[in-house]
């Protein structure tokens, strides 16, 4: 199987070939969708497709490498996620400060139902989701799932490289200290 | 997927080196390599890329979302609300600035005109063209002398006098406006300088009979200090005023040869003062 080249691609799909679409699509949507679990969670779909429509009607005019594709399929969709909460009148996407973040924390699953070894990438994500503030979540799902770089994830969030180090740090605390509380519960 | 021991794990871009086993299997979970369900919307994306291909000018319609609240189209309220409160803002600053304009009666006559009417009819005051014509165009500040001279058509030529013949009141200048000259026939004819000439009385005008004025302030001045019959030569570049250049005939043609830039005026109001003591 011949290796992706993301340039070639481009060029194909800039002349108009579904196939190199196709494959395009295939690299990147499913981790587009994970990442809109964590902010529009039931919503992800909807706002996946809005996402791709948008970047087929501007890939043509795209320029950049694949990071660069990443980057920007996944700001495009963070604006869409946003103009749907707003629709919706949702706080499904909460812009908190920073410091606001341990005042507010998501409802705590039940660490009893904590199986992670037979979670599906979607529960997985959802648990993080529900174990998190919204912007430690994001941070956490960016910068782990899609592994982008703290400069990407700091330009998609509008937030400073600083504050994204910070939630990401403080989210993976949270996340130990879930499980902690969790084994601490088993072992009675 | 094998439980991994806690450490050092790289997911991704993101060391979790101090996550716990947990946590890291969690991550690795989330970030696991994709499941069929989630390619299941590829035929939409891919229709409608082909239909973006075929028609680009057409934009392709989004899939009907099954939550029909996901159909609230936030973002075209937002513009439309956006595009009205720009609109108010535009009409609100061409009102604030035509009325200003108007205000400052500086519109062309047919503007003036109109907004004098619609502004007049709710009774805010505009002036109007029709009453600059008639009267409300002031004259230049006579000297004592000037009265006694009759405007001439000429004087209109400058600009600056006062076509009707209205003599302005004394220390009222319009700023910037020429000072009648003297215009007693006995000390040569005046004229009305052009606006702002600026002409001051030179050490080369002794007995000289004909002065332009700089500015109506100086007028007292100018008129007393340059009584007398001949010709008042000016010399470009012997004024204190880099204004004056203009060269004036005792016979009392005064030609207009210069406005009187801004600023000038006062130099014109402090050098006849010397002229006469000398």
């Amino acid at each position: 199987m011949q290796a992706f080249d993301f340039g070639v691609a481009l060029e194909r799909i800039q002349a108009r070939d579904e196939a190199a679409f196709a494959e395009l699509w295939r690299r990147h949507h499913p981790m587009l969708l994970r990442y809109l679990r964590v902010i529009v969670a039931d919503a992800a779909e909807d706002v996946a497709s809005e996402t791709w429509i948008a970047v087929v009607r501007a890939l043509p005019r795209f320029v950049g490498d694949e990071q660069n594709f990443r980057s920007w399929l996944i700001t495009i969709a963070r604006n869409r996620a946003m103009d749907y909460g707003r629709g919706r009148q949702r706080q499904s996407v909460v812009l908190q400060s920073a410091d606001e973040l341990d005042e507010n924390p998501a409802p705590t699953p039940d660490p009893a139902v904590l199986v992670v070894e037979t979670l599906s990438a979607h529960e997985a994500v959802d648990l993080v989701t529900r174990t998190l503030p919204p912007l430690q979540a994001e941070a956490v799902i960016l910068r782990s799932v899609l592994g982008l770089d703290v400069k990407e994830v700091a330009r998609i969030m509008d937030k400073r490289t600083g504050t994204i180090r910070v939630l990401s740090h403080r989210g993976l605390r949270r996340l130990e200290q879930t499980f902690a509380e969790r084994r601490a519960v088993q072992h009675g | 997927m094998t439980r991994p021991a806690s450490g050092s794990v790289q997911i991704g871009d993101l060391s979790v080196s101090t996550a716990s086993p947990d946590v890291v299997l969690l991550l690795q979970h989330a970030a696991a390599p994709p499941h069929d369900e989630e390619y299941r919307e590829q035929a939409a994306a891919v229709a409608a890329f082909v239909a973006a291909s075929t028609d680009p000018g057409a934009a392709p319609e989004a899939p009907v979302p099954d939550n029909p609240a996901a159909q609230v189209p936030a973002p075209q309220r937002a513009a439309s609300v956006r595009g009205i409160r720009v609109a108010a803002a535009g009409l609100l600053a061409s009102v604030v600035l035509g009325g200003g304009l108007a205000a400052a009666d500086v519109l062309p006559a047919p503007a003036q005109r109109f907004v004098s009417s619609v502004l007049g009819s709710v009774g805010i005051p505009v002036p109007s063209p029709d009453d600059r014509s008639s009267a409300e165009r002031p004259a230049p500040s006579p000297s004592p002398v000037d009265n006694e001279i009759p405007a001439g058509p000429e004087q209109s030529a400058t600009g600056v006098g006062s076509p009707s013949g209205l003599p302005e009141a004394p220390g009222r200048p319009l700023p910037g406006a020429g000072t009648p000259a003297t215009d007693d026939p006995a000390r040569g004819s005046s004229r009305l300088t052009p606006s702002g000439a600026a002409e001051q009385p030179r050490p080369t005008s002794r007995g000289a009979g004909t002065a332009t004025g700089g500015s109506s302030r100086s007028t007292p001045h100018s008129s007393n200090a340059q009584k007398g019959n001949g010709a008042a030569v000016g010399k470009p570049g012997t004024s204190a005023h880099p204004g004056a250049t203009g060269k004036q005939q005792g016979s009392g043609r005064a030609k207009a040869t210069s406005r009187n830039p801004p600023g000038q005026s006062k130099q014109a109001s402090k050098a006849p003062a010397k002229s006469h003591a000398r």
